[in-house]
């Protein structure tokens, strides 16, 4: 922690490769920076450390090594993580693959998970399963806590594009008493590629509606959010492009960074913990 | 036989006094029957006002609605009429009186095609006490001798997002919608950011749908959504938006008319190819 008067969220726009080992060293270097930084917690994007690969069928034996060797690097360096991954999860009902935002603190402690609510294509593909439950959870810091909502990819946004009723995710956890949103992201981009004329002009409506929903959500619940995108295409393939959406952070409709939309880039925001965190004497044990 | 349609759009003032919104929408009819209009798209709760008061005759309000739609099919214009509405809701033990935000729609010569109610209410929908719309509705709107498939989305059935309901129009398109009509009448004017943020998200949602999904004739209210007089911008843009670009904007303040001629081969389908189990009038 910066002081007690402050709490530094980092971000790292990075990356999203099919290929683990690639991610981890990508991710462990962002650890690496973020220790350099002070900073208290990073957010990585959506399934970073999986990659978004349309064949996770079953749990790779190089995932559970890769999120153990990130964990313990990310204490090694006291660098508290909010990280995006796909992930299988044992359920009351079986083993389900979750996109999931994974909270720990600067000590490896797991704080716990939040699953991705609004699936899309992608997901199917992937066989990750919609968690119609929406939640949040306490990201210590000091002897308070910040109620912190993840919201993964269109959990932000609702979709116009995704068939079954989509809930105002945003909304709830406002209604839950979140503080801070936490949103790993992943979305398409670069499709123009293949379809100059059209697509393109598609990404520029989806940038429009991406910075509208940002900056209405920010306001209207006034919760402050810290976005981080994928630097590659989804697939993980290489990409020089435009992310899918800023990363930064933005409060009361306002961008308070400033992060180019290529390549890799790392930010913090240092928050008012009074803003943000809540006294919680009785606060459930992590 | 024509092969354009056209649709008008007045975005007009929305009082809270019917008389005064009978004549406006009157005048609305005028210009469209001078302009040769098809279907004129009128703002949400025009004839009635968006407030409680318009419930307090029902008689006053069914005799406006009267009057509007003689005027209508004497001037051989349709409508997608906004105005807020009391229904008679049968069931097996009692009749009871429902109210409705609705887009009524009419043809040309005066013959109802049926409503659509809105499902996602705000705030003053629930204090006047609306009771949301359900299921997958719209009118066949009749385009020589084939059908527009045709939704009505008032004010937030747009977005969604605000609600806990969301993705309607995406649930309409998937059914086969062809064109959506959208009456509004948001709050506005009360801090310049947040009509600033709101004016961004609120074109934000209406292109992408266009783009996405199907073009939009949107008509917002240029009076307060409380009906008083107001001098600055709507907090939607009134126009038509198809494939993500606008291709009519009108001002966005005070009254406007407005039209757009839509190839009625391209949006049309025949009896046999209309959409099954949704796109009807009630």
């Amino acid at each position: 922690m910066q002081n007690n008067d402050k709490i530094r969220f980092g971000g790292a726009q990075i990356p999203v490769t099919a290929d683990i080992s690639k991610n981890i060293t990508t991710i462990k270097k962002a650890i690496d920076w973020a220790a350099e930084n002070n900073v208290d917690y990073l957010v990585t994007p959506e399934a970073s450390l999986s990659g978004y690969s349309p064949s996770f069928n079953s749990i790779p034996e190089n995932l559970i090594y890769a999120l153990e060797h990130i964990e313990s690097y990310a204490a090694e360096k006291k660098v508290g993580l909010c990280l995006g991954t796909l992930w299988m999860e044992e359920e009351f009902n079986g083993k389900q693959v979750r996109n999931q935002i994974r909270f720990y603190d600067c000590d490896n402690h797991w704080i716990g998970s939040v699953n991705k609510n609004i699936t899309i294509e992608e997901d199917k593909a992937a066989n990750v399963l919609r968690d119609p439950v929406t939640k949040g959870l306490f990201l210590p810091i000091g002897d308070k806590v910040i109620p912190t909502g993840g919201l993964i990819c269109v959990d932000m946004y609702g979709s116009v594009g995704t068939v079954d009723s989509v809930p105002n995710i945003p909304a709830k956890l406002a209604f839950y008493g979140a503080k801070l949103f936490v949103h790993s992201t992943n979305g398409t981009r670069g499709a123009w590629i293949n379809n100059p004329l059209k697509e393109e002009f598609g990404e520029s409506i989806q940038d429009l509606w991406h910075d509208a929903c940002f900056k209405r959500n920010s306001f209207i619940h006034n919760i402050p959010i810290i976005t981080v995108d994928n630097c590659y295409m989804t697939d993980g393939t290489e990409y020089h492009g435009n992310t899918s959406s800023q990363s930064g952070v933005l409060i009361r409709g306002k961008w308070m960074t400033n992060v180019p939309r290529c390549g890799t880039q790392y930010f913090y925001y240092d928050f008012n913990v009074e803003d943000i965190a809540i006294s919680m004497p009785n606060r459930p044990s992590v | 036989m024509k092969t354009n349609i056209r649709f008008g759009g007045a975005q007009i003032p929305v009082t809270q006094f019917q008389q005064k919104n009978v004549k406006t929408i009157k005048k609305a009819i005028d210009w469209a029957a001078e302009n040769n209009v098809d279907y004129l798209v009128t703002p949400e709760a025009s004839l009635s006002g968006y407030s409680l008061s318009c419930y307090e005759d029902l008689t006053f309000l069914e005799t406006g609605l009267k009057e509007i739609e003689s005027y209508a099919a004497e001037k051989k214009v349709g409508l997608c009429l906004g105005t807020l509405w009391v229904e008679l809701n049968v069931t097996k033990d009692k009749k009871t009186l429902v109210k409705r935000n609705q887009i009524r729609f009419y043809t040309p010569e005066g013959r109802y095609l049926g409503a659509v109610d809105k499902q996602v209410l705000t705030p003053l929908d629930l204090e006047i006490g609306i009771i949301k719309g359900d299921g997958l509705e719209g009118a066949l709107i009749p385009a020589n001798d084939k059908f527009i498939p045709t939704v009505g989305l008032i004010c937030a059935d747009l977005y969604g997002h605000c609600s806990a309901e969301g993705g309607l129009p995406q649930k309409l398109f998937n059914i086969g919608a062809k064109l959506a009509i959208h009456s509004t009448n948001a709050e506005r004017g009360l801090d310049d950011f947040k009509d600033n943020l709101e004016m961004e998200w609120l074109e934000a949602n209406i292109r992408r749908v266009s783009y996405l999904l199907f073009p939009v004739i949107s008509v917002d209210n240029c009076y307060t959504m409380a009906g008083e007089p107001y001098k600055g911008k709507t907090i939607t843009q009134s126009g038509v938006c198809m494939g993500g670009k606008w291709v009519i904007k009108v001002p966005r303040r005070g009254t406007q008319y407005f039209y757009h001629d839509f190839n009625a081969d391209y949006f049309s389908v025949s009896e046999e190819n209309i959409p099954g189990h949704a796109i009807n009038a009630k």
